[in-house]
């Protein structure tokens, strides 16, 4: 419906959405704020499925933190109790749902991002008075990110492949083997930034030279009216929260 | 030593955000990889040489069709039991290194498959040397030349002895001495009765080998002896 906003609106709204999921404290408001970014999905044209994905993908990690925040918060009543000691309280069993739909708001919002292009996300900063070099420092990590996902899934399944049965490994050696992944392909990602940084150089890159630029943003009504709803929806949630 | 068949294979990638419609690469394709053979498969950029090398090594999954290695249906293997059949040199081998020493890289599958350590090191320390690797035994495998991640990567893949042995244009980055290093062994893993498919560009590859060449192209596939 509005996929082709301007990329501020969308900005904006996942400043918003991202704001409201790291203070959000009630159920009910922690709910209708999963239901309002479920919302902003659609209406920014995107399916639904990619951020799920995302989140099943992200499950085993999520499920460790979920325990870690079940065992190690203490508040509320006890529900599960071992020996007299109370394990499982509504105050941890709580944190971790809240971590649950703050992971997912989050990566909702990613998506949310990464549908802008790079040269649309550098001209909406630039227009948000945002330092040229820091607007380029964070188009530059979007675009990495990818990549290094990329090179980490060729690394994995290149590990599959040798024998490394990832699905059956135990939680230490499958960690193990993430960190051993993880080396190269943020060396390799670190590298190609290095390339690429030459690269910009040498074609006489400089961050502080003044820019005309052939394209120019523009703010039509639906993007208009993203900043009253967002408002509006911080409002609510702030009321409904405190 | 087991064939790889390709039965009425059809695959088509996902449209992406911003262009929905699909891309369909392979409708129907079948082929037979024989073992004690080398194919070399070539064709323009963007015809499906990498997509058929990741269908091969079961990174994607066929939309309809099966691939077959021997009798078992690819499509109820997991990668590690796909990998003890075929053997995949990637495009590009840095984003294949995993541990910091090439030692431990080519000892790393044969720990998975379950060899003891220092077993895993004194067949690793033997590959070194003859992969001529020897020399960068204590560089880390990132800081490598490519030909020499290549060479790494080859020997990380050919201790495990697999059927087939996948290059997915790996000679491309090679100087003609790491070049003929490499086809030398991929010759005596094909004298040994395994099977190697080698993608590249060039078009003379498949003549200087005596190798049966297969041509890609957009909408389909022909295979010259």
């Amino acid at each position: 419906m509005w996929s082709d906003m301007d990329p501020r609106s969308k900005i904006f709204a996942t400043l918003c959405l991202t704001s409201m999921a790291l203070l959000v404290r009630m159920p009910l408001a922690a709910l209708l704020l999963a239901a309002l970014t479920a919302a902003a999905l659609i209406a920014f044209g995107i399916d639904p499925k990619g951020p799920l994905k995302t989140l099943i993908r992200l499950a085993p990690a999520m499920l460790v933190v979920a325990v870690l925040q079940v065992l190690l918060v203490r508040s509320g009543r006890t529900v599960l109790s071992a020996f007299g000691i109370g394990i499982v309280t509504t105050g941890g069993l709580g944190a971790a749902a809240f971590m649950v739909v703050r992971v997912g708001i989050i990566a909702a919002c990613g998506y949310i991002l990464s549908g802008i292009g790079f040269a649309d996300f550098l001209l909406a900063m630039k227009s948000m008075k945002v330092p040229y070099e820091i607007a380029f420092m964070a188009a530059m990590g979007a675009k990495f990110l990818p990549l290094l996902a990329e090179e980490m899934t060729d690394s994995l399944t290149s590990a599959e492949l040798r024998g490394a049965d990832i699905k059956r490994m135990g939680i230490i050696r499958r960690l193990r083997l993430y960190s051993e992944v993880l080396m190269p392909a943020t060396f390799t990602a670190l590298s190609r930034a290095e390339g690429i940084s030459w690269a910009l150089e040498l074609r006489g890159f400089n961050p502080g030279a003044g820019r005309t630029y052939w394209r120019k943003l523009e703010m039509r009504m639906s993007d208009w009216m993203a900043f009253p709803l967002g408002i509006i929806a911080f409002a609510a949630f702030l009321l409904a929260n405190y | 030593m087991r064939a790889v068949s390709f039965e009425s294979v059809g695959f088509s990638y996902p449209g992406s955000r911003q262009d929905k419609s699909s891309k369909q690469v392979f409708e129907g394709l079948t082929l037979t990889l024989v073992p004690g053979k080398v194919y070399v498969m070539s064709g323009p950029n963007g015809c499906g040489k990498s997509t058929f090398a990741k269908l091969m090594t079961g990174m994607l999954k066929p939309d309809s069709g099966k691939i077959l290695i021997g009798e078992n249906d690819m499509a109820w293997m997991g990668l590690s039991d796909i990998g003890k059949h075929v053997g995949l040199v990637m495009q590009n081998p840095s984003r294949q290194l995993i541990m910091q020493k090439p030692v431990d890289e080519i000892a790393f599958g044969l720990i998975h498959r379950g060899m003891q350590k220092d077993e895993a090191a004194n067949v690793a320390k033997a590959a070194l040397r003859d992969y001529k690797l020897t020399e960068i035994a204590d560089t880390p495998t990132q800081k490598l030349s490519k030909g020499e991640q290549v060479r790494l990567a080859m020997a990380s893949v050919a201790v495990l002895e697999p059927d087939w042995l996948l290059l997915d244009e790996s000679l491309s980055c090679l100087d003609g001495a790491s070049r003929s290093k490499v086809l030398d062994k991929v010759a005596r893993l094909v004298r040994h009765g395994g099977g190697a498919l080698i993608i590249s560009h060039s078009k003379d590859l498949a003549y200087e080998l005596g190798a049966i060449r297969i041509l890609i192209e957009r909408g389909g596939v022909s295979v010259v002896v």
